[in-house]
């Protein structure tokens, strides 16, 4: 259904006053992925590995500096004009992490869960108070939430308003862009399944990013681990998880919390820092906190290789 | 038992608005002992925070802690201390690590004037070594090249070396407790076990008894010694870490268990547990038990009578 082919971008940092240097940051290098209809695309990664800038490159926020995307047939979206890409973009939404700056605090809730949907003109705005009731129900919050503002919810609602306004236009793809990072550890697991419920009620695609491995191999059917802007190992959540190839995915691994197994993640030691996006080495980008580092790893560029079937990783090992 | 180097007894700090009065924090009363960690958990608007922020009195306007609450750090009532004492414990005997590490360094000084400004205050130290040994705590937390980083600016750090700078700082002055507020909340999960692990060895290694506040249960499991569970201002919980994890006795510290997600479940498999309803907001006024909205195990009398801390849990049906 969605196809990225060697999804590009890197930002120009501005030229000095005095000097012309003209850096670039290579936030995001040559990402591939397929997503099937009423599948889960997860995204992991840290802060900086290009997550988000991935997801904007996907609804053409940002304009990748090279590569294609598809979505449902064979014409690239950044080759299409202004008004084509405004129509295939109403095919995707967007789910932000905080629920408190993502809201309009002047609107009520009517308007902002139906706004999508009256953009498309499907509805006119006398239908908008019957449809907002059917997506509040959708989202489990009470009909009296109809002429309130964002200010009258917890993080958890306003989380649950977010998800009711990506649905309300029924895309095919929504991005969930760390969804409950925000939020409390008792309201994550209600946002985790309200998701889960809503794929299957609507068969919708989701994008789902976060730095949690934990939240993405539970969400997804297909993960990728993310480094300095490229996807480093690919494969399902279950493969990701028992059999992990890559290094850096073993430490992500290593270092997440998990309750009754005594990790001693504060023993782990961790060397190395993560890696300059400005002045990018030819090498293997987790060369420096890598612990099976060879020579090689850092002259050359290892590919994104299939090792058994649907297990992808980029390591020279 | 070592000995108690802080006690908390009946401490209540309440915040008045203009309509309405919020009691943050409820009748708490615990002991941390010498080289220990004590883990607090709870949710926002838990309390959590207050709780720490009363122990160092940065409680402001509209903010109180009543009268009937003590403070004792090393038998001493910080409550009954003048202005100019709790300046000389804050940052040097008693301090502390926030969670936002770039809101909490001054834009326009260097890290390592930053850093050396508590031994220049509390030690006496002259500004030359001062810097210098800010260089050699920030080495301690292991920054690259910290001789080079010490007169770098905080705009041109990461989070992660902010974070290390500022318990770097915390720890300069070889403080007897160290509050660590959310400190790795804002981090990657690799520089948080960085941060972890620096905390730990200094309290190994220096004596030192940490207070350890976080929203995530499965952290502390091996980190706390202890662990208290907030919710509502009110402790529910408390006790030996490794107990409340392995046998919970209030059904929020079940729940809350049950709730979180362990890697490797998946979505066709297994199913994730949901505390329903959502907590009580700030001010809310709560009859019975805090969590009797929400709990499986709710009876009347936990809806009419509010349960007392009796065995380190406060639960009618524990």
């Amino acid at each position: 259904m969605l196809k990225a082919e060697n999804l590009t971008r890197h930002y120009n940092l501005k030229a000095g006053k005095f000097s012309g240097s003209t850096a670039k940051v290579h936030a995001l290098n040559g990402v591939s992925f397929t997503l099937e209809r009423q599948q889960t695309l997860g995204i992991v990664g840290e802060s900086g590995c290009g997550k988000t800038t991935l997801a904007k490159t996907i609804l053409g926020i940002e304009r990748p500096d090279a590569g294609h995307l598809y979505l449902d047939d064979d014409r690239d979206l950044y080759t299409l004009d202004k008004e084509e890409f405004r129509k295939k973009r109403m095919e995707m939404q967007y789910i932000f992490q905080d629920p408190y700056m993502s809201l309009n605090p002047k609107m009520q809730i009517k308007d902002i869960i139906t706004e999508p949907l009256l953009r498309t003109g499907r509805i006119s705005r006398r239908e908008i108070e019957v449809n907002a009731l059917k997506i509040l129900d959708m989202v489990g919050l009470p009909q009296s939430s109809l002429h309130k503002y964002p200010h009258e919810f917890s993080g958890g609602q306003r989380q649950r308003i977010c998800i009711g306004r990506a649905i309300s236009s029924q895309p095919k793809l929504i991005i969930c862009d760390e969804p409950v990072s925000a939020l409390d550890v008792s309201i994550q697991s209600q946002i985790l399944n309200l998701l889960l419920q809503i794929q299957n009620e609507l068969a919708i695609s989701y994008i789902f990013i976060a730095h949690n491995i934990a939240v993405v191999l539970y969400m997804s059917d297909i993960v990728s681990v993310m480094y300095a802007g490229r996807i480093v190992e690919s494969a399902p959540p279950e493969e990701l998880y028992r059999n992990p190839l890559h290094p850096y995915t073993k430490l992500l691994l290593s270092v997440i919390p998990e309750i009754g197994k005594n990790k001693r993640i504060f023993e782990k030691k961790i060397t190395g820092e993560i890696p300059d996006l400005i002045n990018v080495s030819p090498g293997c980008p987790f060369y420096d906190r890598c612990p099976v580092r060879q020579e090689r790893c850092a002259l050359e560029l290892p590919p994104l290789q299939e090792i058994t079937p649907g297990h992808l990783c980029t390591c020279w090992k | 038992m070592k000995e108690p180097v802080l006690e908390v007894k009946n401490l209540t700090t309440r915040f008045h608005l203009i309509d309405h009065t919020v009691t943050a924090v409820n009748n708490v009363s615990f002991t941390l002992h010498e080289n220990e960690i004590l883990g607090i958990i709870g949710e926002s608007g838990s309390g959590k925070s207050v709780t720490s922020h009363s122990i160092l009195r940065l409680i402001e306007e509209p903010g109180t802690i009543d009268k009937e609450s003590r403070i004792l750090f090393r038998g001493r009532d910080i409550m009954q201390m003048s202005e100019r004492e709790m300046r000389e414990i804050r940052g040097s005997r008693i301090s502390m690590i926030f969670q936002e590490p770039s809101a909490s360094f001054n834009p326009l000084f260097s890290i390592g004037s930053q850093i050396g400004e508590s031994l220049r205050i509390h030690m006496g130290t002259d500004r030359k070594s001062a810097e210098k040994e800010a260089a050699r705590l920030m080495e301690l937390v292991h920054i690259p090249n910290a001789d080079r980083k010490a007169s770098d600016y905080p705009f041109q750090m990461s989070g992660g070396m902010l974070q290390r700078s500022m318990t770097a700082m915390a720890l300069a002055c070889t403080p007897d407790i160290l509050i660590a507020d959310e400190p790795t909340t804002a981090l990657d999960v690799t520089t948080q076990a960085q941060i972890l692990g620096l905390i730990k060895e200094k309290q190994e290694t220096s004596g030192m008894s940490v207070i350890f506040i976080t929203h995530d249960l499965a952290l502390v499991e091996d980190f706390c010694h202890r662990i208290m569970i907030m919710y509502a201002g009110r402790i529910m919980e408390i006790g030996n870490a490794s107990d409340i994890i392995h046998r919970p006795r209030h059904p929020y510290t079940a729940d809350l268990l049950r709730a979180i997600l362990r890697p490797g479940m998946l979505k066709g498999k297994d199913s994730l547990f949901s505390i329903p309803g959502k907590v009580p907001s700030p001010g809310e006024i709560i009859r019975g038990c805090a969590y009797a909205d929400r709990c499986s195990r709710c009876t009347g009398k936990c809806r009419n009578q509010e349960p007392e801390l009796t065995g380190n849990v406060r639960c009618w049906n524990a």
